[in-house]
């Protein structure tokens, strides 16, 4: 729920219970008022009948119009009374509320109940009137607010916005600082600021790990290097074994596998923090051409037969990631296949296909694009390939599939996702 | 030749110094960017071989003095990093090529012959083995006088085997020299096998003498032994 929207029911909420308390407290005294008026109106009527008796020496006639008037003998004084009373309006034809004063009245010896009565139709009718004229003022006065929320909300949130587009935009690889126009309102100032402390503090420490994790990784080469050129010269020495020859070409090999490794893992992360984000436009099939090329004497070794449907394709892509998913896919393929074995390699605009023949995996399909995971106990193997595969696809929002049919490995790289 | 050796890790730089001096170079080596600096200014190396890292600069500011020198030395930038950014703007500053650690010793001295050749003799020199010639500049191999057709492959190959003459070079170092990177994803280097061959079959087939030997267990050697 927005949060203009969440105040608004707030705001219609409190006023609805406030209004209508206070209505109601209005209406209460209002009556109170009225009543108190009648009241007063009763008591000035009543001089005014014994000032005419007194005066004139006779009762004044009965009025039955308005403010009523009645005289009625009995036989002892009645205590002064005040009372409301419904009487039945023969015009109105129906009973509509009266107040009414009952008090003794002293004349020519004899006891007079006298009765004067005055509507409280009039009243009533005003306090309706006036009830309803604040019941719409009210109404207007919330329609009123709403709108002028609804209005300035944008205009008094527009910094917030600003800010919140500029924190979606932000990209942490682009290594640029975040700055946000200072803004009148406190709070956002605030988030501002914040913001932008944070910002920093991320850059700063993403900068630091990439640093970390490249230099570790380039610090370890130089060891390896080191390993590798001394089995070289030791193995230039007059008089090896056999077994200590194997030994040191192992170690070699060893070391090798080492560098690869750590530089795949290198790559990997490099991968991950979008150092490779930038693409151009490449003949992929130029790309496919020329891999299957150096592959060559791997594939006339093993005597593969290569068919290949290969569409003009051109795809947005970083010609190393391009350069690394076929290099990782076809070697793939080619270590896979059996002496005199098939492999087809389809490319169309959609993306590319290649498949070759083997025995179905031990493991399932999922691990396959798993780091580390190795279908055989094979030492050449860094385990990494499919895994780099799967990565510059999620980062390049392509697809990688594979599926195993008819005795057959099929991987799909899709140019989308 | 003179060779300069810049390169702060002890342990590498005895290893490719005494490579490099038994096959026949005067190697002086230093260990940082300042003495480095101050041997270039005083004087004249036919090659220089410069670490990107060193404990107190930029080995790629070396290639900019030496640039700003005119000095003749051909040079080689030896970098941990594989870094493609790295092999660029040190080949834009004027280096000859770029080697990423680890390296094999054979390769390096192959790179350095033939920066040496392009350098010092504009590749219009010859590589001398008994009755074998070699012409980098057309990159023909001739027997006796006559020429041998050799694929791009087998050329390269024997060029590798004849610079690196008389030591044994794995299968790994041939596989990495001649395809690179990508070549460590096949499960073995017998493919090498073929070109091996084929590349004997040819030269004996010129009335040349076996000189391809293979070491059992450990790879291939080109020796006149």
């Amino acid at each position: 729920m927005r949060l203009l929207t969440k105040n608004t029911l707030i705001l219609l909420l409190v006023a609805l219970v406030v209004f209508s308390v206070g209505g109601f407290i209005f209406y209460a005294q209002l009556k109170n008022i009225m009543n108190e008026e009648a009241v007063e109106a009763l008591y000035a009527k009543k001089q005014e009948v014994e000032h005419y008796v007194s005066n004139n020496h006779k009762l004044p006639e009965s009025v039955s119009f308005e403010e009523l008037l009645s005289f009625a003998e009995s036989q002892t004084p009645i205590d002064e009374r005040l009372s409301d009373q419904l009487i039945y309006i023969e015009t109105e034809e129906e009973e509509l509320p009266y107040k009414q004063l009952c008090f003794n009245l002293l004349f020519e010896g004899k006891n007079y109940t006298c009765t004067i009565s005055t509507s409280l139709l009039e009243a009533d009718d005003l306090i309706e009137t006036i009830f309803s004229s604040f019941a719409i003022i009210i109404v207007l006065l919330i329609a009123v607010f709403i709108t002028i929320n609804f209005l300035f909300s944008k205009v008094i949130w527009k910094p917030f916005f600003k800010t919140l587009k500029q924190i979606n935009d932000y990209d942490i690889e682009k290594h640029q600082v975040l700055t946000i126009d200072s803004n009148s309102t406190k709070e956002f100032q605030q988030l501002n600021e914040a913001i932008v402390k944070m910002t920093q503090k991320i850059s700063n420490d993403f900068n630091n790990l990439k640093s970390f994790t490249e230099n570790a990784s380039h610090e370890l080469q130089t060891p390896l290097a080191i390993i590798k050129n001394k089995t070289e010269v030791l193995l230039q020495t007059e008089g090896l074994t056999d077994e200590q020859a194997k030994q040191i070409i192992e170690i070699n090999q060893t070391a090798s596998r080492l560098s690869k490794l750590n530089q795949t893992l290198l790559l990997m992360s490099k991968i991950e923090n979008n150092q490779f984000s930038v693409t151009e436009t490449l003949n992929f099939t130029q790309i496919l051409t020329n891999k299957l090329k150096q592959f060559e004497d791997l594939i006339e070794m093993k005597q593969l037969k290569i068919i290949s449907s290969l569409e003009n394709v051109e795809v947005n892509f970083h010609p190393i990631l391009a350069d690394m998913i076929v290099s990782n896919l076809l070697s793939n393929a080619i270590k896979y296949t059996a002496e005199k074995g098939e492999i087809k390699l389809e490319l169309t605009p959609v993306g590319f296909k290649i498949s070759n023949q083997g025995k179905a995996l031990k493991a399932g399909a999922d691990k396959l694009f798993t780091r580390f995971y190795k279908e055989n106990e094979d030492a050449t193997s860094t385990g990494l390939g499919l895994a780099l595969v799967k990565q510059i696809a999620i980062i390049n929002k392509h697809k990688v599939n594979y599926e195993y049919l008819h005795s057959s490995h099929t991987f799909t790289y899709f140019f989308h996702d | 030749m003179k060779i300069l050796l810049v390169e702060d890790e002890t342990g590498l730089s005895d290893s490719i110094s005494s490579y490099l001096k038994q096959e026949g170079y005067l190697c002086e080596v230093v260990k940082d960017y300042k003495s480095a600096d101050e041997k270039i200014e005083l004087y004249q190396y036919d090659c220089i071989l410069v670490d990107i890292n060193l404990p107190d600069g930029n080995g790629l500011n070396l290639v900019k003095s030496l640039k700003r020198l005119k000095a003749q030395a051909g040079i080689i930038i030896i970098s941990a990093r594989n870094a493609v950014d790295d092999k660029i703007e040190g080949l834009d500053l004027g280096a000859d090529d770029y080697l990423s650690k680890p390296f094999s010793l054979a390769e390096l001295n192959s790179r350095i012959k033939s920066v040496l050749r392009r350098r010092k003799f504009e590749g219009n020199n010859e590589i001398l083995f008994n009755e074998i010639t070699l012409k980098p500049a057309e990159s023909t191999v001739y027997v006796k006088g006559v020429v041998l057709n050799l694929t791009k492959k087998e050329y390269d190959l024997i060029l590798f085997l004849i610079n690196n003459k008389n030591r044994v070079l794995t299968k790994e170092t041939i596989a990495e020299h001649l395809w690179g990177d990508d070549m460590d994803m096949a499960d073995s280097y017998d493919f090498i096998y073929t070109h091996i061959k084929n590349l004997r079959k040819k030269l004996m087939d010129k009335g040349c003498e076996d000189y391809v030997k293979t070491v059992y267990g450990m790879g291939y050697k080109f020796s006149a032994e």
